[in-house]
């Protein structure tokens, strides 16, 4: 980097290069390259024993000279030509995405010189809001990981990337004659434009050829069951802010499925209780074993997920009783007399009290025709357009094509494989045995990241490029269209998969920037400026091609707007725009406002908090526009600022320059989406055909012999694609707080009849198949319903996942995909340990996570500070003023669902190590922020609490007079600050912390940590050295950086400007952050809430993190 | 130093065997050091001792090599054996120092005949407890900033904190120790260079003796000097555990904020140091043939002073339950609550059966003067005070406010090793103690013979007597 970039063109990414030779890519230079000590510095050669002996004594003169000496003084040379754009120690942002499930989730990502470092949702998105999960937190380190496939192989050997690339392009020359009927190409499902219109040209090519696609987890039931019942694919699209009753049907529509960014935002927004008038959505969920959604309801009914389509049959036949018009659907509704009947009447009635404001979800994992029952009971309710819309999908084949395919590869009908992405030789239904019929066939090329189970079954493999290293373009949760910008050049080389397919379509673009540009001229086409200049008014129809919450008018786009140039585009830092957190009730994706009638409570209650928030309009259908907060801009009613400022000024002038397309094509570059593309559609609902299709099988009920066995995506290596991530890998599970392994969940009743424990290892049989695996007993399992977690045991995997944990595929078919029956369990002589984070799950009936129902709230919106009574509290030393700022936080405990993704936020921001399983089961885990789970009530049916605990920064704070050298000390703003440096490691601090969250260097965690992994770190925080204490710190290093960028720009830190990485990455905002003494800052107004209260405070610490109640809203009727 | 006459009406005994003058006090201390080849048993012991000194290397090293991880102390327990180890030394570290100063201030007589045994042990202990603070922390190298030197970085040590007033408590504890010991072992070392065969022992012994000839001024200013470093003493008995519970008793743990501490933790540091006395007193008088100078009653007088201490330290055990429940605190409640019933019982159970339990066997007479019995009971002893700083360090801290916080610490090798170890360095120390060293205060000793008294020989009342009155004049020289 220390040479100036060289050849920009204007249409393509920048190729870096090291040097001419580089450029000239002469072998001598790739081999030079390849080599960092030419000259044969590294080689000894065969020595004898006297020159060995001889290099032997010098080399020992020589380290005794350095020990003598300081080491050499090296020089940190500046660019001589500065990279245009680039202030060495000023990050960048960059808008790009990252598909997960088929779904692009919008981010930003902040690079360092060049290295990604860090992800943020993209605030400005309409649906994500910035908000993001911890796979997209976690994403950054999988770029770096060594494991990833470097370079092409064939027949397991390395080869020339051209070479591979030139056979294959040879055997699709070949298959032309044939129209490429021998040609298959399995993909995971993706909403990708670019990816469909390369698709479409690679079927011209081939109009034998196949193209199928295949995800382990994603919602291909829910958008088949919508073509049962619509009679066209489309993917349902709740709106979890509108509805006041949520019904889930085994769905974990907060963490694990498809949209859980923009469920989270819109959930919380309905839940969000700040003053004893708010009003509150009320959620009840049936499921077999507890989830993030699970662990957030207001009523949780365990049941089997065999039992949902019965469950849902017989929630109809209450809604019928409810006087809801069922249609069709009435005769197929009867009520199941195993389940709790109370239970099932209370949510019936609850949802027929609020038609149009509720709404049935259906989990992935149930089949088609649940789905449909699902649709149609919504429909009943009048859920349609109000609480729940569709959008367009492309068609789900659920199971069909994988099984297509490995029908057709093992009858030799296949001879050119194609798999791009994803891993079916892992992943697939065991019964098909994907990897042995993979083998018949002759050329089977697989594109992955990693050299996985499938690259083993493949012929040939390419290295798959990152998406933060490709151009790519998505659909988000909401339909709109997001960009995937790479932000580094492949580290390892790889290709996308578009670039894949172009080749295989014969694209006349071969590079992903082409690719992707194409695609959005062609989406585009000459309207595109038409669109940005004229945003449509306000509860105006939308117009063809945009989709919800494009801007209103009135609000232009924020200042930030000014597209830099197109190799690749700078937006304005991230923490901009804050989340909102004190939005009662922020943007709802919902396209068409006024059809939904306003909710006077939520404006009462608003009006409530205050002139500065009632100054702003919350009901969203009255003011459509307000309740779409500016992207960008600090939400209404948040402190009154200047705008944001406009960095980057000098390109705003090129920008209005340009017209038409390309205009339009850096403003996506630099917004990273554009709110178009599918738009949500209207369409009638064959309830004729969903009465047909379901109450077909009596439901079958699980039995100690005949169990059922549940398969979920796990809350941390999801499927198994993040399995070589530690920082994944070490994310203790939402529920068990189990790191590192999975287990088979039992509920205790299953437990003790099976005389099972937890930490036994058990055989489970399904048809014949079985697998070993630890038994863990879990509250809130449904009897004799065994759950599973995908992802783990992963056979060929690289250091870090490779046989970590336990392999549940095998008992995974194609006819019990989601869950199957009939399982069989029986305990082997073994015993496992797991390394659990939190060994003691119950509060014995402390006052540190304090709850009231909603009415309880109501009538005493004091509870919370009554919890604890002690006499008045002094103080041994003197306490000081804090007149500058005040940094705070506060969290809400009733928005926190437990998802763990701040966890990884702040470990990414933060270069927290990962210590591995057996430090973990030592209970030094590094983690510091961590999130406390408790359980209440009845082992099988728990309340469940959760606590996000990190460092609290206490006024008062016993950690910093026991220190003997003063390593950890107060700041004038407030902070309980650590001097890295200055620590001996006694631990003494960690001893007096009454809230344990401190955390001790017990090795050198940060030693053996590969060379491309310290590409992650963020340069403005220490890398811990072994023997120091540390502890969360606030993130000071945003707090500095706010102030200086302030100080710069010569204006006061506004509210906003500076924002925790946990706060910034929670999709349910229910972290705030910033100055107390700030009375207008959303901190300081939620802070003030009626229901904080601070953990502890009876000591006298006086923390500055609140905590907001834990605010139930059960149905009186079902107390 | 006067002796006073035996009342036999009384049922009085000689301090010393009456058998015993001033020639053969000092044969008999001296031949251990004089013998050609110390005892068979000496040469067992030492090799063990430098065994465990070497594996206490190898783990100081591993441990200053991996880090603090090599132990098995946690995020919930940042302190478990290491300090328990810490306390547990200086606890041992406080006979030494009680008996010589305190006893000699309360003229109790029959303290001559072990101080200086207890002394080394004191000084060794002391040598044993600072190991581990300074072991234990992460960055050993720097370890040097608790002290208050100026430098150029402007750092400073945070005199708030009581892990620094540890540094000075223990340090001062140990300086004023062992100049005490050594002010006392001036008259002996200059007997014992008077006494040397070899050039090298004059030499040695010379240099050490400081120029004593003996003359009444000598033993002028060294009595002075004694009396004044025992005045010195005897507020740091008592200070220096005073402040190593400071560590404990200025926190915010329940368990360890208790008023209690300071008085509580000097019993037992007595207790325990007179448990470690006895235990190192019964092997060194059989294996030296010692028994006409330590006589049974010096060790019964030991014994009531264990049986004392233990009883206190019982009622401090009890107290510290009384306090939790009287306080209302729901915290303390369950740290007591969990101390005995918890998942470290077995802990609990063991310091109470040890502690409180076992001294109550002395109360007869017949047991407290059974040399086999009281050995095992001061191994019990010993035992049970290391469980007692275990029980108040660990059981406070692996369940402390945050239920999600709490766990179970288990030790590693490197633990346990690290602590057998640190036996091998107090005991390498204290066999070559015996070894080079007068065991016994041999001029002290004979201060307290009949023969010392100025009315030897004329009054009919013979030797001096344990539990004697102190009415005698001043001091005669020994020699």
């Amino acid at each position: 980097m220390k040479r100036v970039l060289p050849i920009t063109r204007e249409d393509g990414p920048p190729q870096y290069w090291r040097g001419p030779e580089h450029l000239a890519q002469t072998p001598a230079a790739r081999e030079a390259a390849g080599r960092e000590f030419p000259e044969g510095a590294s080689v000894l050669g065969p020595a004898d024993r006297r020159t060995f002996l001889g290099l032997a004594a010098a080399s020992a003169a020589m380290a005794t000279l350095a020990g003598c000496i300081r080491r050499p003084e090296e020089k940190i040379v500046p660019y001589t030509k500065s990279p245009e754009g680039i202030i060495p120690g000023v990050p960048q942002f960059y808008a790009t995405a990252y598909a997960l499930q088929g779904e692009g989730h919008p981010l930003v990502v902040e690079c360092h010189e060049g290295r990604p470092t860090k992800v943020e949702g993209n605030p400005e998105h309409p649906s994500a809001r910035g908000g993001t999960l911890s796979w997209l937190q976690a994403a950054v380190l999988d770029l770096y990981d060594p494991d990833r496939a470097q370079g092409a192989t064939k027949d397991k050997q390395p080869a020339d990337q051209a070479s591979v690339l030139a056979e294959l392009e040879a055997r699709l020359k070949a298959a032309e004659a044939s129209g490429g009927a021998k040609l298959r190409v399995l993909s995971p499902r993706t909403a990708s434009p670019s990816f469909a219109r390369l698709k479409a040209a690679a079927q011209r090519r081939f109009p034998q050829a196949k193209f199928y696609e295949y995800e382990p987890a994603g919602d291909a039931e829910a958008v088949a069951g919508a073509e049962l019942a619509f009679g066209r694919p489309l993917r349902p699209l709740v709106a979890y802010d509108r509805a006041r009753v949520v019904v889930s049907a085994d769905s974990d529509f907060l963490l694990t499925e498809r949209g859980a960014v923009r469920a989270n935002k819109l959930f919380a927004a309905g839940r969000r209780v700040r003053a004893p008038n708010d009003a509150m959505s009320r959620l009840y969920v049936a499921e077999p074993a507890l989830t993030v959604t699970g662990m957030t309801a207001d009523h949780r009914l365990r049941l089997p997920a065999g039992a949902v389509e019965d469950f849902l049959l017989a929630l109809a036949a209450e809604l019928g009783a409810n006087n809801v018009a069922l249609g069709p659907l009435a005769g197929k509704a009867k009520a199941a007399a195993d389940l709790d009947r109370k239970w099932v009447a209370g949510a019936a009635k609850d949802l027929a009290r609020q038609r149009g404001a509720s709404v049935v979800v259906v989990g992935q994992r149930q089949p088609a025709h649940v789905h449909a029952l699902g649709y149609a009971i919504n429909q009943a309710l009048g859920a349609f357009g109000r609480t729940l819309q569709f959008l367009p999908a492309a068609a789900a084949r659920p199971l069909d094509d994988v099984k297509a395919l490995a029908g057709e590869m093992g009858a030799g009908a296949v001879d050119t494989l194609l798999v791009l992405g994803g891993n079916p030789a892992y992943d697939a239904p065991a019964d098909l045995d994907f990897a042995r019929a993979m083998a018949r066939v002759p050329f089977r090329l697989h594109l992955g990241t990693h050299l996985d189970e499938t690259a083993a079954a493949s012929t040939h493999t390419l290295p798959r490029a990152h998406d933060f290293e490709a151009w790519g373009d998505q659909a988000a949760a909401d339909g709109s269209l997001v960009v995937q910008q790479p932000l580094i050049a492949p580290l390892f080389d790889g290709k996308s998969d578009l670039e894949l397919l172009a080749v295989v379509a014969g694209a006349p673009e071969r590079r992903g920037y082409d690719l992707v540009r194409a695609t959005f001229k062609e989406s585009l086409g000459g309207d595109a400026g038409a669109t940005e200049a004229a945003p449509p008014a306000a509860g105006s129809p939308a117009p063809a091609g945009t989709a919800d919450a494009s801007p209103p008018a009135g609000s232009a786009r924020p200042a930030t707007a000014a597209a830099p140039a197109a190799s690749g585009s700078a937006v304005r830092p991230a923490p901009g725009a804050p989340p909102p957190f004190f939005q009662a009730t922020p943007a709802s994706s919902l396209p068409s406002p006024g059809r939904i009638a306003p909710n006077p409570s939520a404006s009462a209650a608003n009006a409530a908090i205050g002139s500065a928030v009632a100054a702003a309009p919350h009901a969203p259908s009255a003011m459509p526009a307000a309740s779409a907060v500016p992207t960008g801009a600090p939400p209404a009613g948040a402190a009154a600022g200047p705008p944001p400022a406009t960095p980057g000024a000098p390109y705003g002038a090129v920008t209005t320059a340009l017209t038409g397309f390309e205009r339009a094509w850096r403003r996506l570059l630099h917004d990273g989406f554009v709110a178009r593309g599918a738009a949500p559609v209207e369409a009638p609902l064959n309830a004729d055909a969903v009465a047909g299709a379901v109450g077909k099988r009596a439901g079958q009920r699980p039995s100690a012999q005949a169990l059922e066995v549940t398969f979920a995506p796990d809350a941390t290596v999801f499927d198994g694609r993040f399995a070589n991530n530690a920082w994944l890998q070490e994310l203790p599970h939402p529920v068990t707080k189990i790191t590192w392994d999975n287990a088979a969940w039992l509920s205790f009743k299953t437990a003790q009849e099976l005389g099972v424990g937890s930490g036994d290892v058990v055989r489970l049989t399904v048809e014949g198949r079985s697998i070993e695996v630890p038994a863990w007993v879990v509250p809130g399992t449904a009897d004799y319903s065994v759950q599973l977690f995908l992802g783990r045991g992963r056979a060929v995997s690289g250091r870090v996942g490779k046989g970590q944990g336990f392999d549940v595929t095998p008992l995974r078919t194609t006819k019990g995909f989601g869950f199957a029956q009939g399982g069989k369990l029986e305990k082997t002589a073994n015993g496992y340990g797991l390394a659990v984070t939190q060994e003691h799950n119950t509060l014995e009936g402390r006052p540190i996570v304090r709850e009231a129902s909603l009415e309880a709230y109501r009538k005493d919106p004091e509870f919370a500070q009554k919890a604890v009574e002690h006499k008045p509290l002094v103080a041994l030393w003197q306490e000081r003023e804090y007149d500058g700022h005040k940094w705070g936080m506060v969290i809400d405990l009733t928005a926190c669902t437990g998802c763990s993704t701040c966890v990884i936020a702040c470990q990414a921001e933060n270069n927290t190590p990962t210590v591995g399983k057996e430090q973990v089961t030592r209970q030094r885990e590094m983690h510091w922020l961590r999130i406390d789970r408790y359980f209440s009530g009845t082992v099988e049916d728990p309340q469940v609490v959760r606590q996000p605990m990190a460092c609290v920064h206490c006024e008062n704070a016993p950690c910093e007079n026991v220190c003997p050298v003063n390593a950890t000390s107060h700041s004038p703003e407030g902070l309980n600050e650590m001097t890295y440096n200055r620590c001996i490691g006694t631990r003494y601090c960690a001893n007096n912390c009454p809230y344990k969250v401190r955390r001790f260097n017990f090795l050198a965690f940060h030693e053996e940590v590969p060379e491309t992994i310290k590409m992650v770190t963020n340069p403005n925080v220490s890398v811990r050295v072994r023997g120091v204490m540390e502890k969360c710190t606030y993130c000071v290093q945003r707090i500095n950086q706010a102030k200086i960028s302030a100080k710069r720009e010569r204006r006061p830190l506004r509210d906003g400007d500076v924002v925790s990485a946990c706060a910034q990455a929670c999709p349910a905002d229910a972290i705030a952050f910033g100055d107390l003494n700030d009375p207008q800052s959303r901190v300081a107004r939620a802070a003030a809430a009626r229901h904080g209260y601070r953990v502890l405070d009876e000591l006298n610490t006086k923390p500055r993190t609140t905590y907001l109640s834990q605010i139930r809203n059960p149905n009186p009727e079902l107390a | 130093m006067a002796s006073s006459a035996v009342k036999p009406e009384l049922n009085e005994v000689p301090l010393i065997d009456p058998s015993v003058d001033f020639r053969t006090v000092t044969e008999m201390v001296a031949a251990p050091i004089e013998a050609k080849k110390p005892p068979r048993a000496w040469y067992i012991a030492f090799a063990l001792a430098l065994l465990g000194l070497g594996n206490l290397l190898v783990m100081v090293g591993y441990l200053i090599w991996q880090g603090v991880g090599v132990w098995g102390n946690n995020n919930t327990v940042g302190w478990a054996w290491d300090i328990t180890n810490f306390v547990f030394w200086i606890g041992i570290g406080h006979a030494g120092t009680l008996i010589s100063a305190i006893l000699f201030l309360l003229r109790q007589k029959w303290r001559t005949s072990i101080n200086r045994f207890a002394e080394a042990m004191t000084i060794f202990a002391v040598i044993c407890a600072l190991l581990f603070p300074t072991i234990h922390v992460g960055r050993v190298w720097v370890f040097y900033w608790v002290f208050p030197i100026p430098n150029q970085m402007s750092m400073w040590p945070n005199f708030k904190s009581p892990l620094l007033w540890d540094v000075f408590a223990v340090s001062t504890y140990g300086t004023v120790s062992l100049i005490f010991w050594y002010v006392g072992l001036i008259p002996d070392l200059a007997t014992m260079r008077d006494r040397a065969k070899t050039r090298l022992r004059r030499l040695i012994y010379g240099a050490l003796s400081l120029g004593w000839r003996g003359s009444n001024r000598h033993w002028q200013h060294y009595e002075r000097a004694y009396l004044i470093f025992a005045g010195i003493s005897t507020p740091l008995v008592l200070s220096v555990h005073s402040v190593v519970s400071f560590d404990f008793a200025t926190s915010v743990l329940p368990g360890w904020h208790t008023t209690i501490f300071p008085p509580y933790f000097v019993a037992g540091a007595i207790f325990s140091g007179f448990g470690m006395v006895m235990t190192l007193m019964v092997l060194a008088r059989a294996v030296f043939g010692l028994e006409r100078i330590v006589q049974l009653k010096h060790l019964e007088n030991m014994n009531k002073v264990i049986t004392l201490t233990g009883t206190m330290v019982g009622y401090a055990y009890g107290m510290e339950f009384f306090t939790a429940w009287y306080s209302g605190n729901e915290y303390e409640r369950f740290v007591f609550l969990n101390r005995a019933f918890g998942p470290y019982a077995w802990a609990y159970w063991t310091m109470i059966s040890c502690n409180v339990i076992s001294p109550q066997f002395f109360w007869f007479k017949k047991l407290r003067t059974n040399v086999p019995f009281m050995f095992v009971v001061s191994i019990f002893v010993n035992i049970g005070m290391w469980f007692e700083r275990f029980v108040i360090i660990v059981t406070s801290l692996h369940r402390d406010y945050l239920p999600s916080a709490w766990n179970y610490f288990r030790p590693t090798f490197a633990d346990v090793f690290t602590f057998v170890g640190s036996f091998g360095l107090f005991f390498t120390l204290f066999l070559l103690f015996l070894r080079y060293i007068p065991m016994i205060a041999m001029a002290e000793v004979k201060a307290v013979l009949p023969q010392a008294s100025p009315h030897a020989g004329h009054d009919e009342h013979a030797p001096a007597s344990v539990g004697g009155g102190a009415h005698g004049p001043e001091p005669v020289p020994a020699e």
